[in-house]
């Protein structure tokens, strides 16, 4: 909502300038998103008249600034005799120099000054009163001095869509009374009647209508014009001028109506018949339903209730008499009709967020009154006004203890009603409590706590004390997960891994362009784009495109990992399953570039270290088994067992996927998942104090070769069954030759009864080489 | 004894290396050395004289023995002078340091808002992201038809499910699940349909809330501020201003001073001099109710901030989009 303050001035006295007006509104909450001083933005502009004008690819016209004459270039197309605001080169406009500019062999002397150019929103070309002097500076005009306030009106305060709105607030915030509109009607005597019918009294409860006749269709005067779009409106005729004018004015929408186009002299607010059809003042047509409201004359819908006049019916330049509608519409019906018709206007804007029904005569009245000024219309004399209801003040019951309460501060009574009384609801004293009326203009108060807030925000926010409370002290216990997850990012950062956080949603058909589709999906009913219409069931499509992208910007080395949800279809009417996802994408080099390691490339090993870190701080036992997931390579990746079900995989991704991505390189893509909701939900880490060897430990290294398929986790686990001695075993050496290869165990073994003998010794690693050459038909290496 | 002594000093003179100087100790202290020899020839003497050429031929043992550590001593300390000056290193060339990665920047800031509140007592609280309109709007006083949903838009997956446009719902959960006094914040990602530099259709969002018997708007106010002079420094000018919210009443909007100008306007803050940085109020009675508490007995503080913004803030990023982008260089700034 965009006001101006020489307008507002109308409604109450202004105690001070344009910023500190604005920061005591916003500070009283009415927020001031941004100021415009026009007579900042004035510069050396005046009024100029057209002399002449010689059109052409660019038109040149001549214009009389009072001393003298000058040539301006301009594409607009402008009439003799045009007062309009023009600036001569050397001068300035909008904090902006003008130069002199040629054109061929022709120089323009100045421009033409737009509203734009003074800060206002939409570009229009000013034109002024034809009685205004030539060379007038704009800084001598009065709507020139002016500055406009852009204030962001929060959702419940549909009462302050007007300068009467702001007018009212301030007036509370700055103690200054409101100004009452002065104005004369001068209503003639004609036989004509317009029958109003309301067939909906829920959704439409009052109707007030005044009937004009003669009206004389023209451009609005400038006072008017230059307000409106001063306001962000573009004026168009002065009956529809009007209208809107009155509705910046006072709040209260109207609908101007072309009388002679209506079938009988008869109104009549209803439900729409399902699939009736309007065309509507933005020449669309649209279909309506039985629970939206309509104005209809005899046969046809004229106006979609509250949002939009019909394209017929509307008034034109040819229109004399006219209808002017100011009623009240319920501001869900507003609303839902607007919401199922993707309309918005400026009308349904102030109707979904209340607009005082006990105003809609006063409005008719100010709009006739200005018709009747600006273009010698005459007002029939019956002012048509249905309803069905008064429309009775709220009351609110309170007390001034608990306003005290709820705000936490010792504000005095009389402080209280005071700010009551000026916020102009009526306020009556009872024995304990207070009674608050509330004025049929404010649909956001129904309880006390809405009183307080009230109280609060014009005693001042900044005016009530800062104090810490004393609840009691609480144990806070800590989800495991959420603690297992901070953990394991604590790793992976001093692992060398970056964290990523990608978008939920994915779009789904790059999902079957990897093969990624495995679950059911959970389907955005609205996304914003076709890139996005999925939720994410997976987090390899969101890692994958990481690497894709820095790929494609060179990146060498992009170790990254992500902790997410991601999303299950459930159960039709239930929320989806959203497990708690950890996610490893590696590509490129293992090592930033150094002196003391040689360049090598991220490969299984490097993912599943960091998964088996993963498993050992969790105290999970997991499984691995080769993966038939078509994303990942057949060989060189693995599903994750835990508790006999699978919960992730990782490895390289199949070539085939690789080749689909378009990304020119050779070096594998490593990506793998885990859900992590599951396996901490049934893992626990356990660690049991065991005292240190009291005995030498035994280090014995053996060599086998065997053949090349055999899997060595195999091995290692036969070395562990054989004997209870064996504490450790790692593998020191590897390597294939021909379709053999040769792996070295270093076996540990511990006694805590007594020192190992070497026959003892011997006769344990007899018994494991014995074992594995039995199982694996292996053979020692000599 | 004196010409042995002397012939030995001769004898190991030119002597570099610790090997040869063994070799020679061998040849005079050894088990068949010169002086081992001279004091086996003590059983050839009569009786009387034993003593005294015992006495000599052991002192002589002795002094040997000591000529040779020192000697021992002088090569080593050579040797090891030698090797101090071989063994040069460039220390000046970069240390082995393991890789290090970052933690996303989003998730520093949560951390550090996190810790802050978990330092006033708060605990932490999560809920599904996919969330029941119910729970989501109406029993947060937000019915269908309510005007407020405008400043929502929402992403629908079915007629009644959405993706959250707030963590607000977690309070919903939370109240019905336990038992009050309660004071927890809720963190988590939240979904609008708005898409710009300053808006992304997934953001973070930390929302708090304090239920006890007498908490007041000026509590709320004591708390806000403790948090943000914590996070933003102790200097940090705050202003608040009435806002609306429809689960709160009073609800307030939190203002900093502008980190940039300090006030004085700049195109940060759009020249007022103040950054938008937190929502807050009163619970409305409405979600009391709605959650089925006695809103005459039990008060309730809430307040909410979006991560995203605290983090622009914090390190001057001036994209949102940056954020989702993943851009490995981007995401090192924050090792």
């Amino acid at each position: 909502m965009i006001i101006s303050l020489n307008w507002l001035n109308e409604f109450v006295e202004i105690p001070c300038n344009a910023r500190e007006f604005a920061y005591k509104l916003t500070m009283g909450g009415l927020e001031a998103e941004s100021i415009v001083c026009l007579n900042e933005m004035l510069g050396s502009a005046r009024a100029g008249e057209i002399k002449d004008i010689k059109k052409g690819n660019i038109n040149w016209i001549t214009v009389n600034i009072k001393e003298r004459d000058i040539e301006i270039a301009t594409r607009l197309s402008l009439q003799i005799g045009d007062k309009i605001a023009v600036v001569e080169a050397g001068g300035e406009v909008g904090k902006k120099k003008v130069q002199k500019m040629t054109f061929g062999s022709r120089t323009s002397y100045g421009v033409i000054c737009s509203t734009q150019d003074l800060g206002m929103e939409n570009e229009e070309l000013i034109k002024l009163e034809k009685e205004v002097e030539n060379g007038t500076y704009l800084k001598d005009i009065k709507e020139f001095n002016d500055c406009l306030i852009t204030f962001d009106i929060t959702p419940n305060r549909g009462d302050c869509f007007s300068m009467l709105g702001i007018a009212r607030d301030a007036s509370a915030i700055f103690n200054k009374p409101l100004k009452k509109l002065e104005y004369n009607l001068e209503e003639e005597e004609i036989e004509q009647k317009i029958k109003v019918t309301l067939k909906n009294t829920k959704d439409c409860p009052r109707y007030s209508a005044r009937l004009l006749k003669n009206v004389n269709i023209k451009e609005s005067p400038f006072l008017i014009r230059f307000r409106l779009l001063k306001c962000g409106i573009r004026p168009v005729n002065n009956i529809v001028d009007i209208t809107n004018y009155v509705m910046l004015a006072l709040g209260q929408p109207l609908h101007a109506f072309d009388v002679e186009k209506l079938e009988g002299n008869e109104i009549i607010v209803r439900d729409a018949k399902n699939g009736e059809n309007i065309i509507t003042l933005d020449e669309k047509e649209r279909t309506l339903s039985e629970n939206m409201l309509v104005i209809a004359d005899k046969i046809k819908p004229i106006a979609i209730a509250g949002i939009m006049g019909e394209k017929e019916t509307g008034v034109t330049e040819k229109t004399r008499n006219v209808l002017i509608e100011s009623a009240h519409f319920d501001p869900v019906s507003v609303r839902m009709t607007a919401r199922k018709l993707s309309m918005h206007t400026d009308a349904s804007h102030r109707f979904e967020r209340g607009v005082d029904p006990k105003n809609t005569m006063e409005a008719a009245n100010y709009a006739a009154h200005l018709i009747q000024k600006y273009t010698q219309g005459h007002i029939i004399q019956e002012l048509v006004d249905v309803k069905t209801t008064s429309f009775p003040e709220k009351e609110i019951i309170c007390s001034y203890n608990d306003i005290r309460e709820i705000i936490g501060y010792d504000i005095k009574d009389e402080k209280i009603r005071n700010i009551i009384k000026n916020l102009h609801m009526g306020l009556e004293d009872k024995i304990e409590e207070f009674l608050v009326h509330i004025p049929t203009f404010r649909f956001d108060l129904f309880q006390c706590e809405d009183i307080a807030e009230e109280v609060a925000r014009i005693y001042g926010y900044n005016n009530i004390p800062s104090i810490l409370p004393s609840t009691p002290l609480i144990p806070q216990k800590k989800d495991k997960l959420a603690t297992i997850s901070e953990k394991i990012k604590d790793t992976f950062l001093n692992n060398g891994l970056s964290e990523v956080i990608n978008y939920s949603f994915v779009n789904i058909e790059e999902l079957e362009k990897y093969n990624l589709i495995e679950n059911e999906i959970v389907k955005i009913n609205n996304p914003l784009s076709l890139e996005q219409n999925v939720m994410r069931f997976t987090l390899l499509l969101g890692l994958l495109n990481n690497v894709i992208l820095n790929v494609s910007r060179s990146v060498l080395r992009v170790p990254l990992f992500e902790i997410g949800k991601i999303f299950i279809e459930g159960e039709k009417g239930k929320l989806p399953y959203e497990p708690l996802t950890l996610g490893i994408a590696l590509f490129g080099r293992r090592y930033e570039p150094c002196w003391h390691e040689k360049e090598a490339n991220f490969d299984f090993y490097d993912i599943k270290g960091f998964f088996e870190d993963v498993f050992y701080l969790i105290g999970a036992d997991v499984e691995y088994r080769q993966t038939q997931n078509p994303f990942f390579h057949p060989q060189k990746a693995t599903d994750v067992l835990f508790k006999g079900k699978t919960i992730g995989h990782f490895g390289e991704i199949h070539p085939e996927i690789l080749y689909k991505t378009r990304l020119k390189t050779k070096n594998a893509v490593i990506l793998g998942e885990i859900n992590l909701a599951k396996i901490v939900e049934k893992s626990k880490k356990l660690i049991f104090f065991r005292h240190l060897p009291k005995y030498p430990l035994v280090i014995r290294d053996i060599s086998l070769f065997m053949d090349k398929d055999i899997l060595v986790g195999e091995i290692l686990k036969t070395i562990e069954d054989t004997d209870k001695h064996i504490d450790k075993i790692y593998i020191f050496d590897l390597f294939t030759k021909g379709k053999e290869k040769s792996v070295g165990f270093r076996i540990i073994l511990r006694n805590d009864e007594k020192t190992f003998t070497d026959d003892e010794v011997q006769y344990i690693i007899n018994k494991v080489v014995q074992k594995i050459e039995e199982k694996f038909a292996a053979r020692l290496r000599r | 004894m004196r010409e042995i002594l002397e012939k030995l000093n001769q004898g190991i003179k030119e002597i570099r290396d610790l090997e040869n100087l063994k070799r020679i100790k061998a040849e005079y202290l050894g088990k068949r050395g010169y002086i081992t020899k001279l004091l086996k020839n003590i059983s050839t003497l009569p009786a009387e004289e034993k003593k005294n050429y015992g006495e000599m031929i052991n002192s002589l043992k002795k002094e040997a023995e000591k000529i040779f550590s020192q000697k021992n001593e002088g090569i080593r300390k050579e040797i090891e002078n030698l090797s101090l000056e071989r063994e040069k290193l460039d220390i000046s060339l970069p240390g082995r340091r393991y890789a290090k990665g970052s933690l996303h920047p989003l998730n520093i800031v949560l951390r550090e808002i996190e810790g802050i509140f978990e330092g006033l007592n708060f605990s932490i609280e999560e809920g599904p992201e996919i969330e029941y309109e119910l729970y989501n709007f109406d029993m947060l006083n937000m019915p269908k038809e309510h005007p407020a949903r405008d400043m929502h838009d929402t992403f629908y997956i079915d007629e009644d499910i959405l993706l959250r446009t707030h963590t607000s719902p977690v309070q919903i959960r939370v109240l019905r699940e336990k038992v009050p006094p309660l004071m927890f914040i809720s963190p988590g990602k939240v979904y609008r349909r708005d898409a710009d530099v300053s808006h992304s259709p997934m953001f973070h969002q930390v929302e708090g809330m304090i239920v006890d018997r007498k908490v007041s708007f000026s509590h709320l106010k004591g708390i806000m501020t403790v948090f943000l002079r914590e996070f933003f420094g102790e200097e940090t000018r705050l202003r608040f201003r009435p806002s609306y919210f429809p689960f709160t009443e009073p609800s307030a909007e939190v203002d900093i001073q502008c980190i940039i100008c300090r006030g004085d306007g700049c195109r940060l803050c759009s020249y007022t001099g103040f950054l938008e940085i937190l929502g807050c109020g009163v619970v409305h009675p409405n979600v009391f109710k709605a959650a089925g508490y006695d809103p005459k007995i039990w008060k309730g503080l809430a307040f909410g901030m979006g991560v995203e913004r605290m983090a622009m803030l914090k390190y001057g990023i001036n994209d949102i989009r940056l954020l989702f982008e993943n851009d490995y260089r981007f995401l090192k700034i924050f090792a």
